[in-house]
């Protein structure tokens, strides 16, 4: 069937912030939509909060609204726009959520709206859970014994029926939020209550636990015509009861016979025909793996993070074949965009393994579990491809950037054979290490797959890798020896390590004897037809498919690797643009990334794609092969600055900013020289490497001191000590990790801090707008509200950051990008840091002020001038809108996170509110984080005791508007002497005025709670505060968000009565 | 003589032919198809691309759907020389759009050049023995 012609404009909704569950995945889809609608010359109206997106870029839709994605909104959006359609199935399960909102509501059938692909009610079949099961009995598909409760007695009686232990899954969630295994009664009631508050529908799904059962999912296509296929099969190697988010998946299954495989893919396609599904769909099923008995867990009727990494693993776009089909295609109309000769309607074949491994936030929150359960954890992933499983495996390893190139975790060495077998009994984020610590120590692969139910074929894979390492530390270093290693995907670092032959020496070897990477096609079909599109990966076989003539200059761009807390989808933003940048300037473009989530890793994006570990050796393998006329890194954060150094002694000419001159910005010393040869101002400081140095400097410079490792990103590390005790703590945590370099004390200053990012080609520099921070210093900048343009700063201290701007920029040399950190505390302006290279704010400041600065940066790379690009030079006219950055946090996900705002980064992803006027954008930064703005109710005020006198004009402020407010003992009497009727609560754990109580009854609005010093996780404070995170009550941790939170409660206009803005008329 | 060609089964397709004539009832699979085809005056040629493996999209021209299918041949059957009065073509390979299938007019006889039977390989065709069975009244 051709497309409807009586489609013309279509809304697409996002999926908002990342967040731990739903993060860059939809991005990439969300893009690919936009895409193909506008092929099609359809107008395409798009909503999305998250600024950080590509798809929220003017090029790739006709209307952007970055806008909160609730239904108040979207229905603004679309009385202004009148969209005849919405194609709700590619913005995540918030997309998915609003979009039946709507119909549920009949708003969409009284303004004539249709909803593209999956009808509303095979959508309610996949999600509803009794629905679901009801479906299954009805088509005879084995579901899990399982019941929907609304409340927690009824899960207590179901759970006696079927026996302990149940998993608990909340309906309408992402990313199995407030679900989780109960092995006790009270465990039950714990979760099940949780999950219940957590729920759209007030439902929770109380089901049998099967834990051990194989853990199996297929990514299913089908049309209006019915066709069906399936992209792509893949495997959990953590059985059933980890979260597939936090599973090790590889691609395609690899423990199933053709009769297992074949009956699941039989069953996929049963249960997506019966669901009437237009699109893509994601089943996922447990397998018993001593019979070929299984049973469906779970249906997703939309893409999600699973499609996406079936995608990359494949080359099958499925979000573009998703779009076309709800518009109206058929499978055997849409052409297979690898081969550009066949159709879509054809299963791929991998003759090549895949390896997904999680990456996670614990190195972020170290007081939290590390355990895995059915509550995802993981931020982002990394995604390997090879020639076995194997190389698979290390390839991935490395990929993660946790300073782990190989199965080897150096902490395991002081622990016994005892605790080692302890470890097997918890899966964490670690599993893997620890299993192959116990083959080493000579448990069976029986032995460990009776501890961990893990199969033994992924077992006796660690097995092979634990072997090798032992033949590299036992015997001589033969070429046999050398060869079988690099085809296991071991490293020459590692190689070295074990064998004890310097690296060169391995690498000198490898050269003699042809022992080199060749490149492999990811082409869908196995070689069977010619492929098109140049999507590689690195093996040790023969061969080598990637080609490398072309007359244009070629340059590498490379990306930033997972998705983490402080490097996360701007930086793929980033590298994108200058993707495009570079070929409409004629460059040919190489990127090199590993995160399956991303558009950087879209096949279309760059001319060639390298799906590479971002380490030298792997990098080095693919500029042997290019020989590129140059190399471009400061778009791909921190992962791709650590890789300059390599690159260079590779001999690629790095283009922008060098680095020699990146240094400059890192190294303290060299650092405070430019400073001062500038004549600009820096907090005082020194670097350490010990306990004993970093005391004494703080006690120099006085506490309060900031700490931090050169080097990071996400101030990773970064915390302020107040005395001797606490620096202590700071510094062995920091070492806990070798450093390169040293650490960094400064004099902590408590003042305004203010944010630039500019451009600078060697002579003038372009600055598109001064950003200023709500939080005082010390809270991190990716954690704080950023408001553009600058409200509370005076002309001349604009002035003067616009100097030391230009300044720093021509003294550091910085062909580029540059941001920019700036302190104003008693009246002086200081630089607390300056990054030579992109940074989390310029995909939202090139937004709101229509200067697309990576293109722009990207040109002054290539060698343009400013003067002649055409948008000027100095500081960039100041936009009439204002533009409120706001984080999102997903701390209600990791359990015994701390929450209390710091200088180390925490929030996961971040929204956009715009607006002609201050409190409009600030009510819309918050709506889009979540936060329902109260107009009237109870807060919870705990605060230490140097805050009292700073939160009392605040507290009286709510007081004064009606607000009820509740403190503990010392803040209360203190608020009491100030006039203010107060209700005492108890800090401690039980009666009706109980905080806990409070919090579970839903009383209490939002929560101003500053924390007391140290990260120790018995403090009350930290118990209000997960209490309040899992309870999903806003709590402020630094007064100046609350202050903002008040900004917005003053506000007089309801969300319907704010305007809605186009950011393309900007 | 080329590795694989069906032209070169004399005594399949002679077997083919006088089956054909028995009027018995016949579910051509693979070669069966191509010696059938052969049997009732039909040539076969080589693929530029053999079709391999459990991935290839078929479309049944009767209800215009596709499956996906079991593969393993080099040759396939030239669609303008199959005879219109004796054989429709009932099923088509969607890349290449090579005959798939062919209905035998006024007989018992379904040929198929793909593997319903599929092992390894997806079931989606297994409907085609259905019909089979259907047609001599034998499903139950």
């Amino acid at each position: 069937m051709p497309r409807n012609k009586n489609i013309k404009k279509v809304l697409v909704i996002g999926s908002g912030p990342i967040i731990i569950g739903q993060a860059a995945e939809f991005d990439y889809a969300g893009t690919q939509a936009c895409v193909e609608l506008k092929k099609e010359g359809l107008e395409v109206v798009l909503v999305n909060s998250n600024p950080a997106t590509i798809m929220t870029d003017k090029n790739m839709a006709d209307k952007i609204y970055i806008e909160p994605l609730t239904v108040k909104t979207v229905k603004k959006i679309i009385e202004k726009e009148n969209p005849d359609s919405i194609l709700p199935n590619l913005g995540g399960q918030t997309g998915l959520n609003i979009a039946m909102e709507l119909e549920e509501q009949g708003y969409l059938k009284e303004k004539n709206i249709r909803l593209l692909g999956t009808s509303p009610e095979g959508i309610r079949n996949a999600e509803d859970r009794q629905a679901f099961k009801d479906m299954m009995e009805s088509i005879n598909e084995p579901c899990i014994a399982s019941k929907v409760v609304n409340n927690v007695e009824d899960a207590v009686s179901f759970s006696r029926e079927i026996g302990l232990p149940v998993i608990v899954r909340p309906a309408y969630t992402l990313g199995g939020t407030g679900g989780g295994i109960a092995y006790t009664e009270e465990q039950l009631r714990e979760i099940s209550s949780n999950g219940l508050h957590l729920s759209r529908v007030c439902q929770v799904l109380i089901e049998k636990c099967i834990s051990g059962w194989k853990e199996i999912e297929y990514e299913v296509i089908r049309d209006s015509k019915g066709n069906c296929i399936t992209v792509c099969n893949m495997e959990n190697i953590n059985p059933v009861g980890v979260h597939t988010g936090d599973s090790i998946v590889v691609a395609p299954s690899q423990t199933l016979a053709d009769r297992e495989y074949q009956m699941l893919r039989t069953s996929a396609i049963k249960i997506i025909s019966a669901l009437k599904i237009e699109g893509g769909c994601n089943v996922q099923f447990a397998l018993n793996p001593n019979s070929f008995e299984y049973a469906v867990i779970e249906v997703n009727p939309r893409v999600s993070r699973s499609s996406a990494l079936a995608s990359k693993a494949t080359g099958y776009p499925i979000a573009k074949v998703a779009t076309k089909i709800a518009i109206g295609y058929t499978l055997d109309e849409i052409k297979n965009a690898v081969t550009g000769k066949t159709y879509a309607c054809f299963e791929p074949v991998l003759d090549y393994v895949v390896v997904k491994i999680p990456k996670w936030p614990f190195n972020k929150f170290l007081t939290a579990s590390r355990e895995l359960g059915t509550q995802m954890k993981a931020t982002g992933e990394v995604m390997a491809i090879a020639e076995n499983l194997e190389a698979g495996l290390m390839k991935a390893i490395r990929s993660l950037e946790e300073n782990v190139d190989s199965l080897v975790l150096p902490k395991y060495a002081e622990m016994s054979n005892d605790q080692m077998r302890e470890e097997l009994k918890h899966v964490n984020n670690e599993t893997l290490w620890a299993i192959a610590e116990n083959l080493r120590r000579g448990m069976s692969i029986e032995q460990i797959h009776q501890a961990t139910t893990i199969d033994t074929f992924f077992i006796s894979k660690i097995n092979n890798l634990v072997k090798l390492e032992e033949e590299l530390k036992s015997k001589n270093l033969s070429i046999d020896l050398l060869r079988r290693a690099k085809k296991y995907g071991y490293p020459d670092t590692v190689i070295s390590r074990f064998s004890k032959v310097p690296v060169d020496e391995i690498k000198k070897k490898r050269k003699e004897n042809n022992i080199q990477a060749a490149f492999k096609m990811v082409d869908t079909c196995a070689a069977e037809f010619d492929a098109e599109t140049p999507y590689y990966y690195s093996s040790y076989d023969e061969g080598n498919e990637a080609d490398e003539k072309t007359d244009k200059k070629k340059v590498v761009v490379l990306g930033s690797g997972p998705i983490r807390i402080g490097q996360g989808i701007e930086f793929d933003y980033c590298s994108v643009h200058s993707v495009w940048a570079l070929k409409r300037k004629g460059y040919e473009t190489i990127i090199v990334n590993n995160n399956p989530e991303t558009v950087s890793t879209d096949f279309d994006i760059a001319d060639k794609l390298y799906f590479e570990p971002l380490t030298p050796e792997d990098v080095e393998n693919i500029i042997n092969i290019e020989k590129p006329y140059g190399a471009i890194v400061q778009f791909g954060g921190q992962t791709a600055i650590k890789l300059t150094k390599a690159l260079k002694d590779m001999g690629v000419k790095i283009l922008g900013t060098q680095e020699r001159d990146m240094d400059r910005a890192e190294d303290r010393e060299l650092f405070d020289e430019a400073l001062n040869k500038c004549g600009i101002l820096r907090p005082k400081g020194s670097t350490v490497y010990t306990v004993e140095e970093a005391k004494k400097v703080a006690n120099e410079l006085q506490y309060p001191v900031l700490v931090r490792p050169s080097y990071v990103l996400g101030g990773q590390g970064m915390a302020i000590a107040y005395d001797d005790e606490e620096i202590t703590e700071f510094i062995n945590e920091i070492n806990k990790t070798v450093q390169e370099h040293p650490i960094l004390v400064d004099k902590y200053m408590l003042g305004k801090e203010l944010e630039v990012d500019a451009i600078c080609d060697g002579e003038d520099i372009l600055i598109p707008g001064i950003m200023e921070h709500l939080e005082r210093a010390g809270v991190h900048s990716g954690d704080s509200i950023s408001v553009y343009p600058t409200q509370h700063i005076s002309q001349e201290h604009q002035d003067k950051i616009v100097e030391y701007t230009t300044k720093i920029a021509k003294e550091l040399n910085v062909i580029g990008v540059l941001n920019i950190q700036f302190i104003i505390s008693g009246g002086e302006v200081y630089i607390i840091e300056v990054n030579p290279r992109s940074s989390r704010t310029v995909p939202y400041i090139s937004k709101v002020t229509n200067l697309p600065v990576i293109d722009i940066a990207t040109r002054v790379i290539l060698g343009e001038k400013l003067k002649s690009i055409g948008y000027g030079t100095g500081l960039y006219k100041r936009s009439e809108y204002i533009a409120i950055k706001m984080p999102v946090f997903s701390f209600e996900k990791i359990k015994n996170a701390d929450t209390s705002l710091g200088p180390e980064m925490k929030s996961t992803g971040e929204v956009l509110g715009v607006s002609k006027n201050f409190s409009d954008a600030i009510v819309k930064a918050f709506i889009g984080t979540g936060i329902t703005i109260p107009k009237k109710g109870n807060v919870l005020v705990t605060v230490r005791d140097k805050d009292k006198d700073e939160v009392l004009p605040l507290i009286k402020k709510l007081y004064n508007k009606g607000f009820e407010i509740y403190a503990t003992k010392g803040t209360a009497t203190f608020l009491k002497n100030n006039g203010i009727n107060t209700t005492v609560v108890e800090k401690i754990w039980e009666g009706a005025e109980s905080i806990p109580n409070l919090l579970q009854l839903g009383k209490i609005n939002f929560i101003i709670n500053t924390p007391t010093r140290g990260k120790e996780a018995n403090r009350d404070g930290f118990k209000i505060r997960r209490l309040a995170a899992e309870s999903k009550i806003p709590c402020f941790t630094s007064l100046d968000t609350a202050n903002a939170l008040y900004d917005a409660i003053e506000d007089t206009k309801t969300e319907e009565e704010i305007d809605v803005v186009d950011i393309t008329e900007i | 003589m080329d590795l694989g060609d069906p032209e070169d089964c004399n005594i399949g397709i002679r077997t083919a032919k006088e089956l054909y004539e028995k009027d018995i009832p016949i579910l051509g699979i693979c070669l069966g198809h191509q010696l059938m085809a052969l049997a009732t005056g039909a040539k076969t040629a080589k693929l530029k691309y053999g079709h391999r493996g459990p991935n290839h999209p078929v479309k049944d021209l009767k209800t215009d759907k596709v499956y996906i299918t079991s593969q393993n041949h080099g040759y396939y059957v030239k669609e303008d020389t199959v005879n219109k009065e004796v054989a429709e073509v009932s099923h088509i390979n969607l890349n290449d759009g090579t005959v798939e299938g062919l209905r035998y007019k006024n007989k018992k006889i379904f040929t198929v050049q793909f593997h319903p039977e599929a092992c390894p390989g997806p079931e989606d065709t297994s409907y085609i023995f259905d019909e089979f069975l259907n047609e001599l009244n034998l499903k139950k």
